[in-house]
């Protein structure tokens, strides 16, 4: 770091010319302040936080969503939330370990940046110590027989949280539920196609998958209870129409000449509703969903002819019927022909818990599923959802990726491992900064040693060993929560699609480049906000107005300037980042 | 004398206070930026006013963020938003030019009085001249090829600056995107805005694609996601949804069977009017307005594919890259008024876009980049760097000579301007002697930025142009010394790196021609304190 001062003559008063270094270390403490407080949720044996916003409380084990509701304000550390958020959308799990991983290499290289070695430098290295690492992963994916990958990847995914005793129950429905869409060929877009329904109150082990669609009661009218709650290979039809008593159109007007006309519009206008009414029967339908409310006298109607109405259909559910009962959407009664009723195997009205749900199975395309959670609270439930939600985004990314490593962080060490080895026949500075890299992998296998009460200097000790001795062979010695020590975690059946690793890594490694590529902070005030004058008159006083000197008086005085900056621009370089 | 308010300040003193103080502000600019320069350039983190986050090392979006508000460093300011507009790239050239001439000038006039300084500005003058019409010009690379090739000599350099590490991934895709683009007949203009990038988070910058054609960021509204090869398109700028009237109407009634009627002319209105469409061999309808459910309804019975597209520029250019154009009333648009486009729904990295590809050769006008990267900020980065790359194609294509980047040709400059300052008798001499010296600071910046000892590395370069190798630069790979700019690839354009430095020793001497600031009362502003 001697060349941060590019020359200028006019050295000022106590210029400091390391000014890059205190504001990087600070960048790199705020990260890992905020890797630190999902730190502990790592792993099969992480905590949980729990976040009170307002009102809400959010009890989660998820770093995706703990970031979200942290709010983090330091604008070095939010570049860790990014990344965390970007993890969440393309793998949809392992959240945590990226946040971890990138703070760890940062405090990896530390003291590395106090010590002098220019950031630039580092950044070169990192980049291309984080392909290998990324190659290496690669190289070591196994491809297995996908039904046994699969689950395995449910289980181990589910394993971090809340639900991880009932993965039995869950690993299976998930994946049956995933592998459902894939041979219809739409996994792309799984979260449209599955659906999470939660049902406070009874017990997790009541959750349950249904291979169709499942929603809860719409609002219904006086006649609901008169219809037939069962129908074995119903019509489905599917509106998107309003079928109530009302006025047609708020710009009609009617103007009658004499009384007898009157009751003819009266009249009229009943007869457009039982027209449409009448559409729906004569079509063969003996379900009708609506979007729009489907009124009292509607239901009224269908009732007495035998059908079964819900009006108020969310957007969602209507599509998921769409969809598996092949039906189409209409938003007219006239012209309904046989073509656009949907159909399915069995509908049922069923009840869950204290709810009341509408039930479509055997539907003739198998394109949707809906999962249904019971639990005891509201909160256990969202948690709940939060860790489905995760498991079928790896089991997404299992298929797609096609292979495999082993987790509890015996991928880290195999890679960190090859990584040491690569670093002692590096000439130079690149050999420290590459073996920081990769003493930072051992995060992960560490943070699940401390979270589960484990002596990690131990483990760890143990693991390092162990891969150095297996040298360039392939490894899968990783913590074994359960007995205290090391295991083969691919025989445990502790899987992950490698793509998630892939991505970790890389995600990890260029928000590590882009923390160490900062030298400078400069904050502009908030433009709506007067009172951040103070404190950039504060920030201008050390950063620079000794500069200016006269010079700045003079731009003072053409009225609230302060400075080069705008007014209350904070300024930091080479001090706290705040 | 003046009205009350007004401060002005004056070299009374004879001690050129004035000139010291600008001068001194100017500098402090561009020395915050220099840690920016080159490849190994570091960046800056800045939360604007607006409390949104950027990381960038790019000279002109810091400048644009930071507010400078000091009088002298504003004029560096405009003069690098001048390179910026003209040329796109170049813009920490200028400023860190502008502030080292500044800087010696300072440090000239100390030594020599300050009465000197005409004489200094005679040199300056004398010194640029001789620059930028004669040096830069005597150091263009005449071995350049055809013009693809000499679009990656200066393309990696700059993307290079920008986003170090990626810059063979960037320059193959803005190669690529540039060639869609480029008008085949004339091969010297392309126009920066028909290509667009798309950000999109996830992933790494290796999963960037170019696409020929246009990519919108959200999904299509209808159950068929995916058209057939080259399907004919219909745009309308307007909503596909029953016109209401301007002017407020109402619907007379006077009978039973019109209220009756009523709904039903509406809906038999927009079945012919989708019939129509769908008959005319469209295959997609994009809207810049709203759909409605009638319309969505009649389109998916015609199973036809629909998008709205909410932006007018979007949809401007969606017309561009398909030829189509765009309508403003509802209702089958003649043949002339298609356009044709392969258009799928994709999900990339769990977002939706809908692809309108092209490859039907020549009729799109328009390119789009699809970026990857994992957090925003280096996307933002990534954006800022294509922008710059297609700049500089843009400028290699309007003049196409090129000198040795790395800071070789700055050297070269310096190393001979020296040897006219030698000749030249009179005071002028010191002043060019200066301005040669100021050249060097982009070896300097260079070699800095890498991590190197900039002294060392500034003698091994210049002892190399004294003998003659003129495309010694710094080498910020392998190891502090320089190298030979010509086998590295590196070079620069020449346009750009005149208009900089021009536009530098303008902004230069402009702050030095100062003598007195009077500042105005600010209209309305609050008293400053202590008045």
């Amino acid at each position: 770091m001697n060349g941060m001062q590019p020359g200028i003559i006019i050295l000022r008063e106590g210029t400091d010319t390391s000014q890059g270094i205190p504001q990087l270390v600070s960048n790199i403490n705020a990260c890992q302040a905020v890797a630190d407080s999902v730190r502990t949720t790592l792993g099969p044996r992480g905590m949980d936080k729990l976040v009170a916003k307002g009102s809400r409380a959010t009890i989660s084990n998820d770093g995706a969503t703990i970031m979200k509701l942290l709010e983090v304000a330091h604008p070095a550390a939010k570049t860790l939330v990014d990344i965390s958020m970007s993890q969440d959308t393309a793998v949809g799990d392992g959240t945590t370990s990226v946040v971890l991983l990138a703070a760890e290499i940062l405090a990896k290289l530390k003291p590395l940046v106090e010590e002098g070695i220019s950031p630039t430098r580092m950044i070169q290295t990192i980049r291309k110590t984080g392909k290998y690492a990324v190659d290496r992963v690669a190289e070591l994916a196994v491809t297995v027989e996908q039904e046994e990958m699969l689950l395995k990847c449910a289980g181990t995914a589910l394993n971090s949280k809340l639900i991880s005793s009932h993965r039995d129950l869950f690993a299976p429905m998930v994946v049956s539920a995933v592998t459902k869409l894939h041979q219809a060929g739409n996994v792309d877009e799984i979260m449209d196609w599955i659906s999470i329904k939660q049902i406070p109150g009874g017990d997790v082990r009541q959750s349950f998958l249904v291979e169709g669609v499942a929603f809860r009661k719409t609002f219904s009218y006086a006649g609901f209870e008169q219809m037939t709650k069962r129908f074995e290979n119903p019509k489905i039809l599917l509106l998107n129409v309003e079928l109530e008593l009302k006025s047609e159109k708020e710009n009609a007007e009617v103007r009658i000449s004499t009384p007898a006309e009157y009751q003819s519009i009266v009249e009229a206008e009943w007869q457009v509703i039982y027209d449409k009414l009448d559409a729906c029967i004569n079509c063969g339908a003996n379900i009708v969903l609506s979007k729009l409310p489907i009124g009292d006298l509607a239901t009224q109607y269908f009732a007495d002819r035998g059908l079964f109405c819900a009006g108020r259909v969310n957007d969602g559910d209507m599509k998921r019927v769409a969809v598996s009962t092949k039906g189409a959407v209409q938003t007219t009664t006239s012209g309904l022909t046989e073509s656009i009723l949907g159909t399915c195997g069995l509908f049922e009205e069923s009840q869950v818990g204290d709810e009341r749900f509408n039930l479509f199975t055997q539907c003739p395309s198998a394109l949707t599923c809906t999962i249904v959670l019971r639990g005891g609270t509201e909160q256990f439930i969202a948690e709940s959802e939060r860790s489905v939600h995760d498991a079928l985004m790896v089991v997404k990314r299992t298929i797609q990726s096609g292979s495999v490593v082993a987790g509890g962080g015996a991928v880290e060490m195999c890679v960190s491992n090859s990584l040491r080895r690569r670093a002692l026949e590096i000439e130079g500075k690149e050999q420290l900064i590459v073996s920081a890299y990769s003493k930072a992998l051992e995060v992960i296998p560490r943070q699940l040693c401390e979270n589960a009460g484990l002596d990690a200097t131990d483990v760890l000790a143990a693991l390092r060993r162990k891969h150095r001795l297996e040298g360039d062979n392939v490894c899968w010695y990783g913590v074994n929560i359960e007995e205290d020590g090391i295991t083969d975690t691919f025989d445990l059946g502790v899987w992950e699609p490698s793509d998630n690793k892939m991505n970790s890594l890389q995600a990890a490694t260029e928000a590590a480049c882009v923390i160490l590529s900062i030298d400078e902070t400069v904050i502009s005030p908030r433009s709506q906000d007067p009172g951040a004058q103070a404190s950039g008159q504060m920030g201008g006083g050390g950063g620079m107005s000794g500069a200016m000197g006269n010079a700045m008086d003079i731009a003072n005085s053409g009225g609230a300037r302060t400075g080069q900056m705008g007014q209350g621009v904070s300024y930091m370089k080479g001090r706290g980042g705040g | 004398m003046l009205k009350d308010g007004h401060e002005h300040f004056s070299d009374e003193d004879g001690g050129g206070a004035v000139v010291a103080r600008s001068i001194t502000a100017a500098c402090e600019l561009s020395r915050m930026l220099s840690s920016s320069m080159g490849p190994q350039g570091r960046n800056k983190l800045i939360v604007n006013h607006l409390e949104k986050l950027m990381v960038t090392s790019d000279c002109a979006s810091i400048l644009k963020e930071i507010e400078v508000e000091h009088p002298a460093a504003k004029l560096l300011e405009l003069a690098v938003q001048q390179q910026e507009t003209e040329c796109g790239d170049g813009t920490n050239l200028a400023l860190m030019f502008a502030g080292e001439l500044l800087t010696s000038t300072l440090d000239l006039m100390k030594t020599m009085g300050w009465r000197h300084k005409t004489d200094i500005m005679e040199g300056f003058h004398l010194a640029s001249t001789k620059l930028l019409n004669e040096l830069l010009v005597s150091n263009i690379d005449n071995t350049d090829g055809a013009l693809q090739e000499l679009k990656e000599k200066v393309l990696k350099p700059v993307l290079g600056s920008k986003h170090y590490g990626s810059e063979d991934i960037l320059s193959d895709l803005v190669i690529e995107a540039c060639q869609i683009v480029l008008n085949k007949k004339d091969m010297s203009v392309l126009n920066p805005s028909s290509i667009r990038t798309v950000k999109i988070m996830g992933g790494n910058v290796g999963q960037s694609a170019c696409v020929q054609g246009f990519v919108a960021q959200r999904g299509v509204e209808t159950t068929i996601k995916a058209s057939e090869k080259n399907a004919k398109i219909a745009v309308y700028a307007s909503g596909v949804e029953a016109s209401g009237t301007e002017a407020k109407g109402t619907v007379l009634m006077k009978t039973a069977d019109d209220l009756k009627n009523y709904n039903r002319t509406e809906e038999t209105k927009m079945e012919e009017i989708i019939q129509g469409i769908a008959e005319s061999g469209i295959k997609v309808i994009v809207t810049g307005g709203n759909i409605s459910d009638m319309a969505l309804h009649f389109i998916e019975k015609y199973k036809l594919i629909a998008l709205k597209l909410s932006s007018k520029w979007e949809l401007r250019r969606l017309c561009q890259a398909t030829g189509a154009t765009a309508l403003v009333r509802l209702g089958a648009p003649t043949p002339e008024e298609m356009g044709s486009a392969t258009t799928t729904q994709k999900i990339v990295g769990g977002r939706t876009v809908t692809v309108f590809e092209n490859d039907v050769d020549g009729t799109s006008k328009i390119a789009t980049l699809v970026l990857r990267a994992s957090t925003s900020s280096v996307l933002n980065d990534l954006e800022r760097a294509v922008e710059d790359g297609v700049h500089a194609v843009q400028m290699a294509c309007k003049d196409g000579r090129i000198v040795y980047g790395g800071g070789a040709c700055e050297m070269e400059c310096a190393v001979r301007l020296d040897r006219l300052a030698d000749q030249h008798p009179g005071l002028e001499q010191y002043a060019i002697r200066a301005f040669a010296k100021s050249l060097e600071c982009v070896s300097r910046t260079l070699a800095e930025n890498a991590g190197w000892d900039a002294v060392q590395v500034l003698a091994d370069m210049r002892a190399s142009h004294v003998n003659g190798q003129i495309d010694a630069g710094v080498d910020i790979e392998n190891d502090p010394g320089s190298k030979g700019m010509k086998d590295a690839n590196v070079y620069d354009l020449m346009y750009v790196k005149r208009s900089a430095l021009k536009l530098a020793i303008e902004a230069a001497t402009t702050v030095l021609k100062v003598d007195q600031i009077i500042m105005s009362k600010r209209a309305g502003g609050p008293k400053m304190p202590g008045q």
